[in-house]
This record gives structure tokens, C-alpha cells and sequence, in this order.
């Protein structure tokens, strides 16, 4: 309806247009050039504006100049009038986000993102596998006291490679069999080991203990029991800390946790050279078990006591292990196990496939201990060669 | 002039002196005559009350560079002059080509707003007549050229055109008094009884007057875009450009004139000539009816011509 009688008037208009068309009504005083300029550009003020805006409605020869000069002159038009709700500053600053300006950057960094944090998440859940896998091959890689731990192995290298540096607290002996791995070969050991009638064992138990209680070193290198063998005797001794009088000790922080992950690396270790033994081509002494069984029950300490039958096995199939692995040495550093097979430190994550040769204060070496320190602590702690698995990767590091 | 609004101009001369790229080494004194013109022209002639701030504003927005050079020609500065005729005789030329049907004329035209910006044509009284002192330097300087240039051929066709127009009236009013009636007219009278064809254009005559009232009642803005667009047969783009605003907005605009329009027409018809609503719709529906074979009418007689 409106829009028909919007036509009624539209036709009406345009036959008064042609017909008014034909006669220009005169004007009195007509815009001079800088106001019809000034009005074409649309800089007058709004009170003259409206003054000329009249003059103009009714002059067609004005208004036929400054349409002419609105044309030529490129007239700044006032943008559209609709009253459009203003959107909010969060609107504002919502929609620029999402201008085509700001996605040009941001979709491909937001995929780039996306790509970064999968390949977080596959990596840490690789990280957390392995550690898994750790744990089951090689016990205690990863404990609160890391460092402790860490410097603890590292003091027990040294003790073990240089006894003499051994402080006077700490008997030679002592030292030797605190520093024996519990898969320690026996070969090595008997090399180093002083007959077992040299200074008496109840002193020695007693250090043992007092190492064992100290802040707690990590597993693999708590002397939680260090088998001794003396040729001569065909003796295992032994030697395993009161659990409970652990958290006795002063300064030591043992709990019921620690106890049960011990026990579990324990087990693992167990299981770990027992599966060595296996897969070795070296034979064991058939005899090493009931020696270690018979050693245990020589000993008959209280300690042992409280062991508990299951533990006394377990080490006895430690001992065992640790008796068949007659040509290898094993060691525990940085929460790493090695064992040393032809003159290489071989980290026992390692099973087979490429490593990244470093040399010792090569600019690769110094960059990748950088990153990672604990690499420096068992390159440190064992010498020469040696091939460490670190986060996935394995590194030969000469 | 108030002393304040005095010093207000002294002071915004200063200004524009300051902020100008090249002032020609124009002293305030020369400039506040011409800013004090423009704003008694623009400001003070609407509202004798104008506000402080809006004439310092006023002055601020002068175009301060075109300002001072046409101040600086009209001291008869050479290298204003220069500089003047290099930087705009192509503006010059091209609005003169623009106006003009033929290079010849173009030239000559363009000669004519040279003559009259050096001011070689004298007043009555004696001095030289020169445009230069007309601009204010609220436009651009092109822009007020372009619009001398433009008056200058306006008046000049005008001139020339006179003897032919009066002409071309006799030719058209001798046309008008032979005719018979009109085509169009003349379809609507073979459909309309004698009576009822003399009513219709009593009928068409009240509604034009009406029209015409109403439009004339209209305000400024909104009747200028009437003429622009139903006078002028300018595109609703190029009535906009004309008042400042989108072609979208005229529309819209446009839409409520009509319906305005159509309301005060009615409105006028009831109220001055008698006529009942009821007769007001239908004369408006007969006449749209009538306008559409008119203007299918008018259609094919140009076709055929």
C-alpha cells in the first residue's frame, strides 16, 4: 500500500519536474564561487549550510553548478546514517580478534600450537611409558632425592675406582662392599675385596647401616644388601639395613613407600639379572644360590631376621644374578643402570638402534649437558665409553 | 566588532600563519581583513552570537597554504604568482575543457579566468576587479577555480544562448497553440466521457497545485533533494554527493518525502479544496493510472521519433 501511493506521488513529482523543468525560476543573488565550492565540498557550517541548501532548492542555476562541482570534486560523502546498535568494547575487541587481518596470522600460529601441544602430549606420554618401562628394567630412576641419590652413586664411583680417597670414617672395606653394585660380578669383587676375617664385621654392618640411613641413596646403590663373596669361604654376606630403624636414624626420612618401592626395585633387579642370566651366554655357579642361602643363614644377624623369607630369596636370586654376570660389571648412576660389557658402560634401557655420538668437551657434548646435567653426572661418574638412553634417544658418549 | 572577537581573529591569523607550510612571509595584519570576511560570511551573518571556540575552530579549518597564496598574489607577490599558475593551470584547463564543446572554447575560457584572477578587467569604479579577493579558504583552492570556471561558462552560455532561446520559445508556443490536445490526453479523453475527461483535469489541477504546495512546504533539504532528483533527473548517487550523504540515505530519505508528500497533498485536497478522503484516494489511484498511459504515451512518441 505505501509503496503504491509512494508511486502515485513518484509519477505526480516527475510531471511536475517536467513541467517546472522547462522554466528556470530566477533567483535574486546567486552563490558566489566560494560558496558554491565550500557547499560542493561540504565544509560550510551547518547555519550557513542551510541557508545556501535553501537558496539552492529553489536557484537551478546554482544548484546546477554545484552538482557540477560535487561531481569534479570528489565530495567526501558522509558515511551511511542507520543507526546500528553500537557494539560493545568486548564486541569490538571480539570481532577484531577475528578480522581478516589478525586470522591471517593467527590460524596458522593456532596450528602450529596445535601441533606443538600434540606432539607435548605424545612426547610426555612416550616420557611416561618409558618411565614405566624404567621402573620395571631399571628400579629407582626416578626418586625424590634425585640429587642426593645422584651424588651419592657418584660418591660410591669413586669410592669404588679410588679407595683410598675414602674418608676415615669408612673402613677400605667397607667401602669396597658398600660400593659393589648387587649384581657386582664376583670376579670383580674378589679383586678388590679383603678377606672377610679382616676388620670385624659388626663395625663394618654398622657403617653399612649408617650409609644406608643417611639420606636415602638411590635404590640401586643402597647397600641394602651387598653380597661379599670370599673365595675362600664361599661366603655371601649379607648385610641388609633394619627397615624400621631407618626412620629411626636421624636426618634419614625412610617411609613405608620408600620401603615398598625398594622392596619393588629389589624385585626388579632381581627379575632384571635373572633375565641377563638367561639371555647370557655365561654360566653361572650352580652352587651360587645355596652359597648365598647358606651365607644368609651363617649370618643369622637380626636384621636378616626381619628381612622376611621372601626378601632372603630375592636376594638370593640377586646374588645369584650377580654371581652369573661373572664377566660384566653393573652400576647404578643418575637413576641409570649400566653395566659395563667390553670396556662400554651400556645403559640397560638400551636395547639396540642408532645413538648420537658425542665426545667428551665436544661443543655437541657441552650443549646436550647443558640441557640435560644429569647426562654430565654419569658421564662423570663412569668412564669411558658409555651409551645412555635419554629421553628416547640414545647417546654414545666417548 | 567586540575587542575579543577582534583579538579571537588576530590571534587565529597567527595560527594559520604558523601552521602553513609556506605563509610568503605574510604579516597577521594582511591576513585577519580576509578571515575577519570569512567569518562575518559564514559565521556571524547566521548567528551574530557564534561562540568563541566555533570561530577559532572556523579559523583552525581555513586552508591555510591556499590562503595565504592568494593573499600573497594579491600583493602582487611574483613568486606567488608562479607558483600559482604552475600549480593550477591544469585544474584551469581541465574544468574549462569540462564546460565547454569545443578545445577552441575550452582555451579561450580558460584565458578568461586568468584575466580575471590577475584582476584585468576593472571595476566601475576603476580598481582591478579581482576574483582572487572572493576566496575565503574554506574550500580547496581547486575547488573554488573549478567553480569560477564553471560560473564564468554558465553565464557566458547563458549570455550567447539568450537570442536562441527566445527563438526556440516562439517556435515551442506556436508548436503548443496548433496542436489539438495532447496524445496522452487524448487517450484518456476516448476513454472518458466529456464530463468526466473535464473533471479529471480539474481533478489533475487541484492535485498539481497541491503537490506544488506541498513540496514548497517541504524544508530545505528534503525539497532540494526533490529538485535534484525530480527537477534535475540526477541519479540518487549524485543527489546525495550534492548533500552530503549516501546514495542509500537519499534513498531512504526520498521514500519519506513521498509518503510526506502524499499526506500533505491529501491533507491540502480535504482542508483548502473540499474534497471528501474518500475522493482523495480515488483521484490519486485515477491519476497514477492516467500518469502511466501519459507516460507510455510520452515513451512511444520518443521511440517513434
Amino acid at each position: 500500500m505505501k509503496q503504491e501511493t509512494n508511486n502515485e506521488i513518484d509519477l505526480l513529482l516527475r510531471r511536475l519536474g517536467r513541467r517546472d523543468g522547462l522554466s528556470t525560476p530566477a533567483a535574486g543573488d546567486h552563490l558566489d564561487a566560494d560558496e558554491l565550492n565550500a557547499y560542493a565540498e561540504n565544509v560550510l557550517p551547518m547555519a550557513s549550510r542551510a541557508r545556501y541548501t535553501a537558496h539552492l532548492a529553489e536557484c537551478a542555476r546554482c544548484r546546477e553548478l554545484v552538482v557540477q562541482l560535487s561531481g569534479s570534486a570528489g565530495v567526501v560523502v558522509a558515511p551511511e546514517t542507520v543507526k546500528v546498535a553500537e557494539p560493545s568494547i568486548l564486541k569490538k575487541f571480539l570481532a577484531s580478534l577475528f578480522s581478516p587481518m589478525v586470522l591471517r596470522y593467527a590460524a596458522p600460529a593456532l596450528g602450529l600450537i596445535v601441533v606443538a601441544v600434540i606432539g607435548l602430549v605424545v612426547l610426555r606420554r612416550n616420557n611416561s611409558s618409558e618411565r614405566v618401562a624404567q621402573v620395571q628394567q631399571a628400579p629407582a630412576s626416578v626418586t625424590p632425592n634425585q640429587e642426593t641419590l645422584n651424588s651419592y652413586s657418584g660418591e660410591f664411583g669413586k669410592q669404588k675406582t679410588e679407595p683410598g680417597a675414602i674418608s676415615g670414617k669408612q673402613a677400605p672395606e667397607n667401602a669396597k662392599s658398600v660400593a659393589q653394585p648387587v649384581a657386582a660380578p664376583t670376579t670383580a669383587t674378589t679383586d678388590t675385596l679383603q678377606p672377610s676375617s679382616s676388620p670385624d664385621a659388626s663395625s663394618s654392618k654398622r657403617e653399612q647401616v649408617a650409609v644406608a640411613s643417611e639420606p636415602p641413596p638411590p635404590a640401586k646403590e643402597a647397600p641394602k644388601t651387598v653380597a661379599v663373596t670370599d673365595d675362600k669361604q664361599q661366603e655371601v654376606v649379607v648385610v641388609e639395613p633394619p627397615k624400621g630403624a631407618a626412620g629411626a636414624t636421624p636426618g634419614a626420612q625412610p617411609s613405608a613407600n620408600r620401603n615398598f618401592e625398594e622392596q619393588r626395585r629389589d624385585r626388579q633387579d632381581t627379575d632384571l639379572a635373572a633375565d641377563r642370566a638367561t639371555r647370557g651366554n655365561r654360566k653361572a655357579p650352580a652352587t651360587a644360590a645355596a652359597r648365598s642361602t647358606g651365607g644368609l643363614a651363617k649370618l643369622g644377624d637380626s636384621e636378616v631376621d626381619r628381612a622376611g623369607k621372601t626378601e632372603s630369596k630375592e636376594k638370593a636370586a640377586e646374588a645369584k644374578a650377580a654371581k652369573k654376570d661373572d664377566e660384566s660389571e653393573t652400576r647404578s648412576v643418575g637413576g641409570r643402570r649400566f653395566r659395563k660389557e667390553r670396556g662400554l658402560w651400556i645403559d640397560t634401557a638400551y636395547e639396540s638402534g642408532n645413538t648420537t655420538n658425542l665426545t667428551r668437551g665436544s661443543e655437541q657434548y657441552r650443549a646436550l649437558v647443558g640441557d640435560e646435567p644429569a647426562i654430565k653426572t654419569i658421564a662423570d661418574a663412569l668412564e669411558g665409553e658409555i651409551i645412555v638412553v635419554w629421553k628416547g634417544r640414545a647417546y654414545r658418549i666417548r | 566588532m567586540k575587542p575579543e572577537t577582534e583579538k579571537l581573529l588576530n590571534e587565529g591569523a597567527g595560527r594559520l600563519l604558523a601552521r602553513a607550510n609556506d605563509n610568503r612571509s605574510l604579516a597577521r595584519e594582511t591576513l585577519v581583513p580576509r578571515i575577519t570576511a570569512a567569518v562575518q560570511k559564514y559565521l556571524l551573518k547566521d548567528d551574530p552570537a557564534t561562540s568563541h571556540a566555533v570561530i577559532a575552530k572556523f579559523i583552525d579549518e581555513l586552508q591555510a597554504d591556499d590562503l595565504c597564496l592568494i593573499v600573497a598574489c594579491e600583493r602582487s607577490d611574483e613568486n606567488a604568482w608562479s607558483d600559482l599558475v604552475e600549480r593550477f593551470t591544469a585544474t584551469v584547463r581541465s574544468a574549462a575543457r569540462s564546460a565547454s564543446a569545443n578545445e577552441d572554447a575550452a582555451e579561450d575560457l580558460a584565458q578568461s579566468i586568468w584575466a580575471e584572477l590577475y584582476g584585468l578587467r576593472a571595476r566601475e569604479d576603476g580598481r582591478p576587479a579581482s576574483k582572487l579577493a572572493y576566496y575565503s579558504g574554506r574550500g580547496s583552492l581547486a575547488g573554488w577555480l573549478r567553480a569560477v570556471v564553471a560560473q564564468l561558462a554558465v553565464d557566458t552560455f547563458r549570455k550567447q544562448s539568450k537570442l536562441v532561446q527566445a527563438e526556440e520559445d516562439t517556435e515551442l508556443d506556436r508548436l503548443a497553440r496548433n496542436a489539438p490536445i495532447g496524445e496522452g490526453q487524448a487517450i484518456v479523453a476516448g476513454i472518458s466521457t466529456p464530463e468526466e475527461s473535464m473533471s479529471n483535469r480539474f481533478a489533475q489541477t487541484d492535485m498539481q497545485q497541491a503537490l506544488n504546495s506541498a513540496v514548497q512546504e517541504l524544508e530545505a533539504e528534503d525539497r532540494l533533494l526533490v529538485k535534484l532528483y525530480y527537477f534535475d533527473n540526477l541519479r540518487l548517487r549524485e543527489a546525495g554527493a550534492v548533500l552530503g550523504v549516501h546514495e542509500a540515505t537519499a534513498s531512504r530519505r526520498l521514500t519519506r518525502i513521498q509518503t510526506d508528500l502524499r499526506k500533505r497533498v491529501a491533507k491540502i485536497l480535504v482542508d483548502e479544496r473540499g474534497w471528501t478522503s474518500n475522493e482523495t484516494e480515488k483521484a490519486f489511484a485515477e491519476l497514477a493510472a492516467h500518469l502511466d498511459t501519459d507516460l507510455e504515451t510520452l515513451l512511444a512518441a520518443d521511440l517513434r521519433q
